[in-house]
């Protein structure tokens, strides 16, 4: 008995992986649905995010490209979806990111658009990636027009016929909140972008790297954060719950990707506990050899 | 080679102080700077030229702006917008005197949307709003668009520079602004705005002050970041090229990787371009089958490499060895379980007095408070230790052979 | 950015002193203690190992450019490696995913070669830029370990979720790791894969660890003090706060912390 559980002391690592391949690979086949619960840090960045007034735009730097794509396109997507339901105006910048990063952001965008009904430059507008973290974040903040003077499409954003969204920003006072998308988003932001604090800053970040931003949630430097495909899925729930079946979540992928994600957990929680019952069965195997 | 290390050393050493006085200076110099609170101002006047001959005295109220005209990197030009501080005689600026509804014209005059008469001095010239190349034509203008008076590319002549009235202890005291005369305001947290001095309201605390000129420049630094970071861009093509350029030439299996290589960069160059295309061009179809069906899922599957590496490896490590290990084994599976939805199917029976026993809140208490402290206390170890080689370096103490240190 | 505040200045003035008188008084000649980081002992095993195998050493110096320390951490970390090599007669490969830091990685192994007296290693060895995209850069990388038979490998400098990548292509093809990191959220997997791991300051510890420099050991120790005065900081802050409650004005700390 012990012999024969001793052996999943050394489970191949190919078995693993077959394992795993099928539990994140089964649940994009069958419907399973889970029960969720919502964050407090997740519920506390989307009310500042709704509550947007006419006059404020909210800041979206988008770094992430095909690398982080699994868990941030899913937050990208859930966030714009909502500002695009509700008609509140957005800029999208990336600093310091994969040159194809706007590229990517602009897609989700203008997929989003054509669900709502949105116009590029009065609803939202992409400025493109620009180079030189974190010195050119407190630029941004002191005035976006200046370090931005054209769009991802080549318009003047002094232009007010072409992006009238541009006409009343100037800098970190007409930003509702900023918000970071990416693998690990830089923390210069919320010292460089206003030093006065006045913009709420929150992060969408891979599910890894959330565990090192709860001080700074709990400080108040930070108000709070979509953590990997959890937060989006459930940034995607608070926003049905709000808007009910106004929120067309028709192709969004928080929480369609959430199922494989937590059958993974499973198949690794699965694998610790069998791994120690091995360890446990060969000691036990060889103190009966012994004997 | 000392020479270029001693080259090295003091452009870190002079980069590093800016940064250092530019974060310790305050904004304006100390016993120069006026501080009392806000009563009235009379206002700058600067004098403008035009390029006909004409003199237009443009006050600077709200809704006044001074902008200089720069080239930007795609060589069009662009208008960068100055503090009326930074304005001096002899540069040639666009001032935008006034921004009104169209309102048609009677008797030849041009009038608002109200009706009165919006006169135009000589020099100035009307532009509809958002356009920026030539004067609005007048007769086909559209009535109630929004239209803007400036003075295009005109030389400074003259600058009287205004004052603000201060009360400073219950006098009244009148300060005189000049260049490079900063008006900052006050606020009870936080570092002081600078502000024009019409923007202040009566009652709010200033400072007034020369500058020390080293804020102004802060844009200027970024500037010099964003280039350096641009310039590394082609550098790597570059050294790809060159090491490839080398293997073209030889014989062999490597050659034909080098054309590949080549073959690659152009594909990845035009895929560049064409995004900026219109949705439905060919070529926009081309970059976004580079991007997205091409590079996206190639991406996609190295990040989900990690979900399999990261099994076998947890299989491979995580062993209760010790009492230690046993604990750090059941908060890792808690706080896993309390990220998935199994938590709330595992706890979710408890019912609502026993909520804090729910498994995401107690991985929320786990994440909030003992993960929190660890955290900060690496953050602390990080920070010191950040502030020690940056020390080392900026001070030229580093003896490595390699960074410049002097051996 | 803008202005320090008072506060800040102070702090700074204490951490930078700190640092700055530690490393005058080790120059005087004052000996330091810094206790052994078996990271780093295992830098020379490494390097025999591979010189035993006959395959070249394998440095990845991270996914951050020369603005970022822990870069800076690791050139220091690399010479160390270049000037044990340099015993040895391994020659040494380095991957980058930033095209900013090929020039640099070329000057540090020409320079440690050359200071070590094997000047030839420095041309059989070799820096690449694979790709500016990090996920392709490490797996680049971990076919290099397998195409070259590279049976040492070290990893140190800044890293994200590549690090599982780089460790575990390691681990695959079996070489002895080494890897150091102040990104701490990368830990666990460097853990789980690597046989040594330099943990979060140690990483700026290493360099003086080395080299057993004055300089850097006091700028060590500088830190060390630096940290302790913050503990005793946010002691007091604690029994203040615990006293006399928030905004009590006899809690002097709350009113000295106030940024």
């Amino acid at each position: 008995m012990w012999g024969w559980l001793a052996r999943l002391d050394r489970v191949p690592r190919q078995t693993i992986y077959l394992l795993m391949f099928v539990a994140c690979g089964l649940p994009f086949f069958l419907d399973v649905r889970l029960p969720l619960y919502v964050w407090p840090e997740t519920r506390a960045v989307f009310e500042v995010t709704d509550s947007t007034p006419p006059n404020k735009v909210v800041l979206i730097c988008s770094n992430w490209v095909q690398g982080s794509q699994g868990e941030n396109w899913p937050q990208y997507e859930a966030l714009v979806s909502h500002l695009m339901l509700r008609g509140i105006k957005f800029v999208v910048i990336a600093v310091d990111s994969d040159p194809l990063a706007p590229q990517f952001s602009e897609r989700i965008n203008e997929r989003q658009a054509a669900k709502y009904g949105r116009e590029y430059g009065k609803d939202w507008v992409n400025l493109g990636m620009v180079r030189g973290a974190p010195l050119i974040m407190a630029s941004i903040g002191r005035n976006i027009k200046s370090v931005f003077p054209r769009d991802y499409r080549g318009n003047s954003t002094n232009d007010a016929s072409k992006l009238p969204i541009l006409q009343g920003v100037t800098g970190a006072a007409d930003f509702q909140i900023l918000w970071a998308i990416e693998y690990q988003p830089s923390l210069d932001w919320m010292v460089w972008l206003d030093p006065a604090g006045r913009v709420p800053v929150a992060f969408g970040s891979a599910g890894i790297v959330t565990t090192s931003w709860y001080p700074y949630i709990s400080s108040g430097q930070m108000k709070g954060m979509m953590a990997g495909i959890r937060g989006a899925a459930e940034y995607e729930s608070l926003v049905r719950e709000k808007y009910g079946s106004r929120y067309d979540q028709e192709g969004l992928r928080g929480g369609r990707l959430l199922v494989p994600l937590a059958f993974g957990h499973l198949v690794i929680i699965a694998f610790i506990l069998l791994g120690n019952l091995g360890m446990v069965a060969k000691r036990r195997a060889g103190k009966g050899g012994s004997r | 080679m000392a020479a270029r290390r001693r080259f090295i050393a003091i452009l870190t050493f002079l980069a590093g102080l800016y940064f250092l006085l530019e974060f310790v200076l305050p904004p304006t110099v100390p016993g120069r700077t006026s501080r009392g609170i806000y009563l009235s101002h009379d206002p700058t006047v600067v004098r403008l030229r035009t390029g006909a001959g004409d003199f237009v005295d443009v006050a600077v109220r709200p809704g006044v702006e001074l902008s200089m005209m720069v080239r930007d990197p795609t060589g069009k030009l662009q208008a960068k917008v100055q503090r009326t501080r930074e304005v001096s005689v002899g540069e040639t600026l666009t001032a935008r005197t006034r921004t009104f509804v169209f309102g048609g014209l009677r008797n030849g005059l041009v009038v608002d949307a109200e009706g009165a008469v919006a006169a135009l001095r000589p020099g100035e010239q009307l532009y509809l709003d958002g356009s920026e190349e030539t004067p609005a034509d007048l007769a086909a203008l559209p009535i109630g668009s929004k239209v803007r008076v400036e003075v295009r590319s005109a030389r400074v002549a003259e600058v009287q520079w205004g004052s603000v009235t201060l009360l400073q202890n219950r006098e009244r005291a009148t300060i005189q602004l000049g260049p490079h005369v900063a008006v900052l305001r006050e606020k009870r947290k936080g570092t002081p705005d600078e502000i024009e001095p019409y923007e202040a309201r009566v009652g709010d605390t200033l400072a007034i002050g020369h500058t020390t000129f080293l804020r102004d420049q802060r844009d200027t630094a970024a500037q010099f970041n964003t280039v350096l970071g641009t310039l590394a861009l082609g550098m790597g093509l570059l050294s790809l090229a060159m090491v490839n350029g080398r293997k073209l030439k030889r014989s062999g299996e490597d050659r034909w990787v080098a054309l590949a290589f080549f073959a690659a960069v152009a594909v990845g160059v035009c895929a560049g371009v064409y995004k900026y295309y219109d949705p439905n061009t060919t070529e926009r179809a081309f970059s976004d089958t580079i991007v997205f069906r091409l590079l996206g899922p190639v991406g996609s599957t190295i990040f989900s490499l990690l979900a399999f590496y990261l099994a076998s490896a947890a299989y491979r490590a995580f062993r209760i060895r010790s009492a230690e290990a046993a604990l750090m084994m059941a908060t890792a599976l808690i706080v896993m379980l309390g990220q998935t939805p199994f938590g709330m199917y595992l706890t979710g029976w408890l019912g609502e007095q026993l909520k804090a026993l729910w498994l995401p809140n107690v991985a929320g208490w786990i994440l909030r408070v003992p993960n929190s402290a660890v955290v900060r206390g690496l953050i602390f170890g990080t920070m010191l230790g950040g502030i020690g080689t940056a020390l080392r370096y900026w001070l030229n103490l580093e003896k490595g052979s390699a960074m410049g240190g002097g051996d | 950015m803008d202005n320090a505040n008072w506060q800040v200045l102070l702090l700074m003035v204490v951490f930078a002193g700190l640092v700055l008188w530690k490393i005058g008084s080790a120059r005087k000649g004052r000996q330091l203690y810094i206790r052994p980081i078996p990271g780093l002992n295992a830098i020379e095993e490494a390097v025999g190992r591979s010189a035993e195998l006959g395959g070249p050493l394998l440095f990845h110096g991270g996914i951050a450019d020369f603005t970022n320390v822990q870069t800076l951490a690791a050139v220091g970390i690399l010479e160390h490696i270049c000037k044990t090599a340099a015993k040895y007669g391994n020659r040494i490969l380095v991957t980058t995913a930033m095209p900013v830091m090929v020039p640099i990685w070329e000057d540090v192994i020409k320079a440690s070669f050359a200071a070590a007296g094997r000047p030839e290693l420095a041309n059989w060895s070799e820096v690449r830029f694979i790709s500016p995209a990090g996920d392709l850069t490490a797996l680049g990388t971990t076919q290099l370990l397998v195409d070259e038979k590279v049976s040492s490998c070290f990893l140190f400098g800044a890293y994200d979720y590549t690090s599982l990548l780089y460790s575990e292509g390691g681990q695959i093809a079996g070489c002895m790791q080494i890897a150091g990191t102040s990104d701490y959220y990368q830990i666990p997997f460097f853990v789980a894969s690597c046989d040594y791991v330099v943990m979060v300051e140690e990483l700026f510890a290493c360099s003086a660890y080395l080299t057993r420099e004055p300089t850097m050991l006091g700028s060590v120790v500088g830190q060390d003090l630096g940290k302790l005065f913050l503990l005793l900081l946010i002691l007091a802050g604690v029994i203040g706060a615990t006293l006399f409650g928030s905004g009590n004005p006899l809690n002097v700390y709350e009113s000295l912390l106030r940024f």
